[in-house]
């Protein structure tokens, strides 16, 4: 129904938009009486094979005006005490920079099969979650093909062999070679509810978060030729992939008359965010070379 | 099984007791309109001697078994000329009725017979049966007379959203009304995501709707039934009905196969805004290739074989279709419903009159995708195989009883996936289907024990029982599939039964006034699986199975009718308690999957709604209408939702209020107006937002459901119908219409956009309301000959 959810909104736009002439539908900018929202601790903390463990502490804010990276520096959780537990091991993460609230340590790195306990100390709130790093699935094989009528444009494509046991889930992310962070498309995880156990192709789209009313769609999610891109392909867990379906739910369904508000699922105890493992696959391709 | 032993025997005394009382004659019969010779519903038989009466059924029949004697006998129906005869009976007798409609000169003299005290003297509660002619002559919204809109207008019934013909009774969800066409259960009345419903007005003969105190012929849903009978065409001569839209085209034609003995009708509509927009639409928009139509077809003929025998066959389809074809990406979405009805009614004998049915209903959603090499579709489902009979017994003028059975055969579809990617094919195995039985037997009785006491005291016994083939999956608590139970085909899955007590009882205390209340309980064993309040193509029909206990209703209601200025007026005050229990909702977060049990996606909690209506109706006249006004209060609880703490249902609506009136100018032209007030909807929005990476996400608060509310709601539309040419054979009119005459901005919907970036240091957020329908201006034409 998620799927439905999303294909009703061009079905009402149209109908609003067109079959009434446009002489319908008007949306205007309100201002609205919000409460105060109760302060919650915001985990974002990653373990990925071969990576180091790391955690980003903060807290939710309140509807206020235009934002920049200094409004949001209140918001920051420092000096919180953060561990970690694998193997009955007690590992301690700690900020590097006192004013921003990454935390890592040194000797953690994530390794497959491994689970990894998180324990947060800050403002008299215990925050605990669990996660586990599964075996990744590598893709068969990666390819790049022109889309038809755009010229110098190409969709990467790959093939995936599922496993045959249902409730595999990915995530896929790519950038270019010179970029440093990995981008997502608007829509990044998958289950294998319809495809399991099967081997078949598909594209996935160059990440560019999610749509707004400047996308050009005429190009969007294809890459150029000549770009170096690398892909990483990583298996997650359910609770991972809940919440990444439902943060970019919410993205896609601001202003769809057919879906209802949704609160994004956590599995963090005691706070709000992701407690999230990554088992990736990375891949490095040239777009239209072999 | 010995409950049903019981109700035989009892059923059995009952007929034996009353069929052997002596010296009684009974005058039964049809009551018909002179003109079409269709069944004239509610019409009043009255014996002036006596001062009893009764009405007609839905077929026209009616019987009155009195001591013999000479009587004046009094029949009357709205908008006919009232017919008076005085008969000595001696012997049984059959008298069949045909009334003729009044014009509008004859009606002021007609007006003191039209005043009937039905709503005083009657055990009905919540019951309002509307005249479709009366429909017709107010605004309505793009030139589609929409019957399920003018419910809305009634206390205690409201609108689901700004132009929308779906409807929430007395706190219960759009899924608590059982809508039936001749019979036939429709799954989903809307068009259009719900702005128009599938009833053609032009092939309706009569609606009714019951809000409270149901009689125990009905179950299934708990707040409301509403009952469309469709036309059964003309018997005495061949007429086109139809009219011409804004949005949409009709055509009914009807007329008599066989004269006196068989007649048809069909009827057709369809909207044409599609073909009228193409030629605007710029080739280079995101709409360029898209597409969206409906239609109708209702279709219905009768054979009456005897005086004694008559046969109906009758049947509705409709369908909905969006298309949409980019260059890379393209889909279609059909959906809609089918219905067929095969009536067979038969007189065993004055007093005993059987309608025996058959019935069909689907209703079915896909959604067919095609991206480069990869196909999807998607579908979803219901449909019934259903039988009953039912029996109206009237022993005498104190008594009518009522009696039947019936049994239900369901198929869900549930939402079900499959796709193709190049050679690779993604069709699941099977699909997972679920089947039920549900069957119910029931017995009413409307009893007059004496001038001022009356009651109607019934009791309906249902069951359900969901049975194989069927894979339930078993999950675990983070929502992983841990094991699979495959049931056998006819294996016992689940299995639900209870006893559904319907009780009414009126206390006259004048000639003008009385009090009434009820007691009913309801069992429903269907559930809809909807993520909004109103009803979509894409809702799903949920049984109840091992996880799903059937949702029950019990419904205390007491009023005051009164009429008055001889009964030109009539009014009414109710109050309500409704609770609910077993309601279901889907649980935070959920995936709305396809190819999975939807079912381990909902929670399960209880509900109230109390209110109270106040109804005042002006009943003939040149100048008529009515008054409603509702104050009510509906929550939810559920233990799994924001931590047990109760909230206020998308349901709940403070105050609601309408205004209708219509007047007759003269023979030329008549006016009308709707005007509605409504405390705004309930609503969910986030309290603020945090980050994970640069995007930031809507932060809600555990205690986030519906905690605001959209600005009051009111809208005043009004419509002038101008007649060119009314004769008995002819007409020909013309309806123009203004939707929200001083254009309100009315708050339809309000979310959060985001613009900027963090990167950029320009993220804002900012509130935004959606509007939807300003002034909406519409012409239509009407004929008739």
């Amino acid at each position: 129904m998620e799927l439905q959810i999303l294909i009703m909104k061009p079905a009402f736009k149209f109908f609003i938009g067109v079959l009434l002439f446009g002489l319908m539908s008007c949306e205007r900018d309100i201002t609205l009486d919000i409460v105060q929202p109760e302060q919650q601790i915001v985990v974002e903390g990653i373990v990925e094979n071969g990576r180091q463990v790391s955690v980003i502490l903060s807290k939710n804010l309140p509807f206020i005006g235009v934002i920049d990276t200094a409004t949001l520096t209140p918001y920051f959780v420092n000096n919180a005490e953060v561990i970690v537990e694998c193997d009955n091991k007690i590992y301690t993460l700690r900020q590097i920079d006192p004013s921003f609230p990454f935390y890592f340590s040194p000797e953690l790195f994530g390794e497959i099969g491994k689970v990894y306990n998180l324990k947060v100390v800050v403002e008299n709130k215990v925050i605990t979650a669990t996660t586990r790093i599964l075996q990744p699935i590598a893709l068969d094989s990666i390819f790049t093909e022109e889309v038809e009528n755009r010229p110098g444009f190409y969709r990467l494509s790959v093939t995936l062999n599922d496993p045959p046991i249902l409730g595999n889930y990915y995530r896929a992310m790519t950038k270019l070679a010179a970029q440093q962070n990995y981008d997502t498309d608007f829509q990044s995880v998958y289950d294998d509810n319809l495809v399991n156990g099967k081997k078949f192709d598909f594209s996935i789209n160059n990440g560019k978060g999610n749509l707004s009313d400047t996308t050009d769609f005429e190009t969007y999610g294809f890459f150029k030729k000549g770009d170096t891109v690398d892909l990483r392909w990583s298996v997650i867990t359910k609770d991972h992939f809940d919440f990444w379906r439902t943060v970019e739910r919410q993205g896609s369904s601001a202003g769809n008359p057919f879906s209802a508000p949704l609160k994004i699922k956590s599995n963090i105890n005691g706070g709000i965010g992701i407690w999230g493992s990554y088992a990736n696959a990375n891949y490095r391709v040239i777009v239209g070379g072999s | 099984m010995r409950f049903i032993f019981t109700l035989t025997l009892i059923v059995f005394v009952y007929f034996n007791t009353y069929s052997q009382s002596g010296n009684k004659v009974t005058i039964s019969g049809f009551v018909r309109d002179n003109a079409t010779g269709e069944a004239l519903f509610g019409a009043g038989i009255s014996i002036r001697e006596l001062n009893k009466g009764t009405t007609a059924n839905e077929f026209g029949f009616y019987s009155l078994s009195v001591s013999q004697g000479v009587y004046t006998i009094i029949t009357t129906f709205l908008g006919y000329q009232i017919q008076v005869d005085t008969i000595s009976l001696t012997k049984d007798i059959r008298l069949n009725y045909r009334l003729k409609g009044i014009n509008i000169e004859q009606k002021e003299v007609v007006i003191t017979a039209d005043r009937t005290k039905d709503n005083t003297r009657n055990t009905e509660m919540g019951t309002i049966s509307l005249s479709i002619d009366k429909i017709k002559t107010l605004p309505v919204f793009m030139g589609e007379v929409d019957i399920l809109k003018t419910l809305q207008l009634l206390p205690g019934i409201q609108s689901a959203g700004e132009g929308n013909s779906g409807f929430y009774v007395r706190g219960g969800g759009p899924d608590q009304n059982l809508v039936l066409i001749d019979d036939a259960v429709i799954y989903n009345p809307g068009h259009l995501f719900g702005f128009f419903s599938i009833f053609n007005a032009d092939a309706i003969n009569n609606a009714t709707i019951i809000k409270g105190g149901m009689p125990a012929e009905y179950g299934g849903r708990l707040s409301s039934v509403v009952n469309i009978n469709m036309k059964e065409g003309n018997s005495e001569r061949f007429t086109a009905t139809g009219g011409v839209g804004l949005i949409a085209s009709r055509l009914t034609l009807e007329g008599p196969i066989q004269k006196n003995k068989s007649s048809f009708m069909i009827s057709g509509r369809r909207t044409y805004i599609d073909i009228l927009t193409k030629p605007f639409i710029n080739p280079e928009s995101n709409f360029a290739g898209s597409g969206y139509f409906f239609y109708d077809l209702n279709a219905k003929l009768n054979y009456q074989f005897s005086e004694k025998d008559r046969i109906y066959l009758s049947g509705y389809f409709g369908r909905d279709k969006f298309t949409f074809k980019g260059e890379d990406f393209n889909f279609t979405f059909p959906w809609g419903n089918t219905t067929a009805t095969f009536r067979w009614n038969h007189l065993f004998n004055d007093k005993l009159f059987m309608n025996a049915t058959t019935l069909y209903s689907n209703y079915n959603f896909s959604f067919n995708a095609g991206q480069n090499n990869f196909d999807f579709k998607l579908f979803s489902g219901v449909k019934d195989f259903n039988t009953k009979a039912d029996f109206e017994f009237f022993p005498n003028t104190r008594n009518q009883v009522k009696f039947g059975i019936n049994y239900i055969f369901h198929v869900f579809t549930p939402s079900t996936a499959t796709g193709s990617s190049g050679d690779v094919d993604f069709s699941p195995e099977k699909i997972n289907r679920q089947y039920a039985n549900e069957a119910a037997i029931y017995i009413q009785d409307d009893f007059e024990l004496s001038k001022r006491i009356k009651f109607n005291a019934g009791i309906r016994y249902s069951a359900f029982q969901q049975i194989g083939p069927y894979e339930r999956f078993l999950e675990n608590a983070n929502g992983e599939i841990e094991d699979t139970i495959s049931y056998k085909t006819a294996e016992n899955i689940a299995f639900y039964h209870g006893p559904e007590p319907r009780f009414t009882a009126r206390y006259q205390i004048d000639e003008f006034s009385s009090i009434k209340g009820s007691f009913t309980r309801t069992f429903q064993y269907l559930n809809l699986a909807s993520t909004t309040g109103s009803t979509l193509p894409t809702d799903i029909w949920v049984p109840s199975s091992q996880k799903i206990k059937p949702q029950r209703s019990t419904l205390y209601a007491i009023g005051y009718f009164r009429n008055f200025l001889k009964d030109l007026f009539e009014s009414s005050v109710e109050v309500y308690y409704k609770s609910l229990k077993n309601q279901i909702e889907f649980e935070e977060g959920a995936s709305f999957g396809f190819n999975n049990n939807i079912e381990n996606e909902f929670v399960f909690g209880k509900g109230e709604s109390y209110g109270i209506e106040l109804f005042l109706k002006k009943r003939s006249g040149k100048f008529n209408g009515w008054a409603g006004y509702t104050l009510s209060y509906t929550t939810r609880q559920f233990d799994d939702l924001q931590d047990g703490k109760s909230f206020f249902a998308k349901y709940d609506r403070r105050h609601d209020a309408s205004v209708v009136l219509q007047y007759e100018l003269s023979k030329k032209w008549s006016f009308g107006s709707i005007f509605v007030f409504g405390s705004g909807a309930a609503y969910s929005l986030p309290a603020g937002y945090f980050f994970i990476g640069s995007s930031p996400s809507f932060y809600f608060e555990s205690d986030y459901r519906n905690k605001y509310r959209l600005k009051p709601y009111h809208r005043l539309d009004i419509s002038a119908t101008y007649y060119s040419k009314k004769t008995a054979t002819r007409e020909s009119s013309w309806n123009f219409s203004f939707y929200n005459v001083y254009n309100r901005y009315n708050q339809y919907l309000i979310y959060f956009a985001q613009d900027g970036s963090l990167e950029e240091g320009n993220l804002s957020t900012k509130a935004r309301q959606v509007s939807i329908f300003p002034i909406v201006p519409a012409v239509t034409w009407n004929y008739k000959f």
